[in-house]
């Protein structure tokens, strides 16, 4: 920095000092008419030319207010000389320049300008700092006594008074201004928020609608969770109801099952492991916790029935039906004979079970003794009938002869009707007889070669010579030879005419016809009877089936000849089967296969 | 003196209506009712035909008909067997008699059958 006063002129505080001008906003500002009308108010007061109101910063002297000195407003510091001034807190006066040592070298006094008086009064701040000078300046030397120096400093007070002032009233546009400002930046963030909010408020709308569309969701779902509930509790109930009966039922089985003394098996669809009851390993002599596999209960059948009893099962199985046999099994340690009753099926599968088989084993044992025994006293009277009616017979048929010999018609006809009745009981004591037979499933059948047309021939003659009460018709027959038992065969073609007899009215026809039909001889036994009701039809075979009407009430039977037909004949892998219409008549037919 | 017919019948109506019609037709009969006397009988293998009975109180009257057949001097007499049993079909498979009559009988039946064993010998 040039220097033109040759001493220093930089005070040991000046950058604290340029601080505090700094502080007062006013350097480099414009005029202002306050400092300008002091400035006017000195010149005019110590009657001066020039008057300034200079600030003194680090570089340069800013000349807030300036009268009589032109258009300059500023002067480098060190040639101005009010950065001497503000050295020193009293007024410095120079009162003839020119002699001023300092001053020497000064272009304002050295220069055209011809400076020869000056006078500074410091502008000092609350805190003591001296940033400026109120100063008057003349070209002329002047005296400048004590009290122009007390007004002197007066006025740079005063000048200090507006700075203050000044600064606390930018201090406080200022403050209105950023305040504003602040307010201003407040209300466009207050704008930006409530436009924030009001989005926010848009969306909260949105969700608030959403969430009570939720809301109301969530009832419903709740509404329906409740009926679900109450449903699933009333369904509970229910299962609760049901499981009491299925205990209740599967209780009353199990009952049943051990009443009737049951053995129950079954063959898992998948394994197709045999699984025996408790019970039915018992009958066939194991313990309960032995395994009793299915080969080792087909051995213990029989073995007179073994093979029959095998075929039969497995041909249920594979054509899908039932079975429903008797059959003596040998118990697997004590060899004891054990008489069964064996049902079984194929359980067809249904929604989550496959199919299975299974069924029940009934111990029959003392049913079949007393059968045995029944049998034998059957077979025990039979035979103790037959032996006095053969006598009786006998007797009657040599009185027979002597009536004849003699002549006595009456007493022949008296005794040949005799013998018809000892002849009749004894077709009655073989039908018993034959009866426990067929029961035991053995009636013997006898298989020879023979014509079908003789057989019926046979007949014809025997029903000529011994029915009169109806007219019976012989169609003729072609040669049918057949292999069967002829005897039996007879037996039932008798017993079918002698039903027919017995069933339909006095002096009626009763046609007998035998043809071919399909690689089979069909014999038809053809009535003008009562008929028979189609309920009744398929239960005439059955034994000691009669049915039951007030027409039958005056007609005795035992209801075993048909039993005893269907027998022989299914004996003879043949069927026998009946048409017809009540009150018209029935057809009974059979036939034998060729 | 007509034909020998041995009768081996325990039922005594039966024994005696057969001996009495056997007889009318000049028949010799000799009458047993049961086997143990019919075996004691000496003149056993003198006989042109036996009619024996099934059931007997001491035995089977088909044991009996397979000893006459095992033995020499009987084994050519013919035999008819007499029974009251249904199952007749059943015994002619198992035994050796020429013949079987089921009871009752009808006598013109049963002589017939005597005739036509004694007048064909086998």
């Amino acid at each position: 920095m040039e220097n033109t006063f040759g001493k220093n002129i930089i005070p040991d505080n000046d950058v604290e000092r340029v601080e505090a001008l700094k502080r007062y906003k006013i350097i480099n500002t414009p005029p202002e008419h306050c400092f300008d009308h002091i400035a006017g108010l000195a010149t005019q007061i110590f009657n001066v030319p020039v008057s300034l109101i200079s600030l003194v910063d680090a570089e340069q002297v800013y000349f807030k207010a300036n009268v009589g000195m032109g258009k300059a407003t500023t002067s480098p510091r060190g040639v101005s000389i009010c950065s001497l001034a503000v050295l020193d807190p009293e007024v410095t006066v120079f009162e003839n320049a020119p002699h001023e040592p300092c001053l020497l070298t000064n272009p304002n006094v050295a220069g055209s300008f011809g400076l020869k008086f000056y006078a500074g009064a410091p502008l000092t701040t609350a805190d003591g700092f001296r940033i400026g000078t109120l100063c008057i300046i003349d070209k002329i030397p002047r005296k400048f006594d004590a009290n122009s120096r007390a007004i002197l400093k007066s006025m740079a007070k005063i000048v200090m008074d507006e700075i203050e002032l000044r600064l606390s009233s930018i201090s406080e546009v200022e403050l209105q201004h950023q305040l504003m400002e602040e307010t201003t930046a407040s209300n466009e963030e207050l704008l930006a928020s409530n436009e924030e909010l009001i989005r926010s408020q848009i969306e909260v709308g949105k969700l608030n609608a959403e969430l009570s569309e939720t809301n109301s969701e969530i009832r419903a779902a709740n509404e329906e969770l409740l009926s679900v509930n109450h449903a699933l509790k009333v369904t509970q109930n229910s299962l609760l109801l049901v499981n009491a009966k299925l205990a209740e039922s599967e209780n009353l089985k199990n009952m049943a099952i051990e009443q009737a003394d049951l053995g129950i098996w079954y063959i898992d669809a998948d394994t197709r492991a045999f699984i025996p009851s408790p019970r039915l390993k018992q009958f066939f002599g194991y313990h309960e916790d032995e395994t009793m596999p299915y080969e080792a209960a087909v051995s213990q059948i029989r073995e007179d029935y073994s093979a029959k009893v095998v075929e039969k099962i497995n041909e249920a199985f594979l054509n899908n039906e039932s079975y429903d046999l008797e059959y003596p099994i040998i118990e697997f340690r004590s060899k004891r004979q054990r008489w069964v009753k064996s049902t079984g099926k194929l359980n067809p599968a249904e929604k989550g079970r496959k199919s299975y088989f299974s069924g029940t084993v009934l111990d029959i044992t003392e049913q079949k003794e007393n059968e045995q025994r029944k049998n034998d006293f059957i077979s025990m009277v039979s035979h103790e009938l037959k032996t006095p009616l053969t006598s009786m017979g006998g007797y009657i048929q040599v009185l027979q002869m002597r009536a004849d010999k003699n002549k006595d018609g009456m007493s022949g006809n008296i005794l040949s009707r005799a013998y018809i009745q000892t002849k009749k009981m004894s077709t009655m004591i073989d039908g018993f007889l034959n009866m426990k037979r067929a029961d035991t499933g053995k009636i013997p059948i006898d298989l020879k070669l023979f014509d079908m047309a003789d057989l019926i021939k046979e007949a014809e003659v025997e029903s000529l010579a011994t029915i009169s009460s109806h007219n019976i018709i012989f169609a003729p027959v072609e040669t049918t030879p057949v292999v069967a038992d002829k005897d039996k065969v007879g037996q039932v073609i008798t017993n079918l005419i002698n039903n027919a007899v017995k069933y339909s009215p006095l002096g009626s026809t009763i046609n007998v016809a035998c043809i071919r039909v399909n690689e089979t001889a069909q014999v038809s036994v053809k009535d003008e009877g009562m008929g028979v009701l189609p309920t009744d039809q398929d239960k005439l075979f059955d034994r000691f089936f009669r049915v039951d009407s007030k027409q039958m009430a005056n007609i005795s039977g035992f209801g075993i000849g048909l039993y005893l037909c269907d027998e022989i004949i299914r004996g003879h892998g043949g069927k026998i089967w009946v048409e017809s219409e009540l009150g018209v008549g029935s057809t009974f037919y059979f036939s034998l296969p060729l | 003196m007509g034909k020998k017919i041995c009768l081996l019948e325990d039922d005594e109506g039966i024994r005696e209506i057969i001996e009495m019609i056997l007889t009318d037709e000049q028949y010799e009969v000799y009458g047993f009712s049961n086997i143990k006397d019919f075996m004691a009988f000496k003149d056993k293998g003198k006989q042109d035909l036996y009619l024996l009975d099934v059931r007997l109180p001491d035995g089977n009257g088909l044991l009996v008909c397979d000893d006459l057949k095992n033995d020499e001097a009987t084994k050519k007499i013919p035999i008819m067997m007499m029974s009251a049993h249904a199952g007749l079909n059943e015994m002619k498979r198992n035994c050796k008699a020429e013949d079987f009559i089921a009871k009752p009988f009808d006598i013109f039946d049963l002589l017939k059958k005597v005739d036509y064993h004694l007048t064909n010998p086998h």
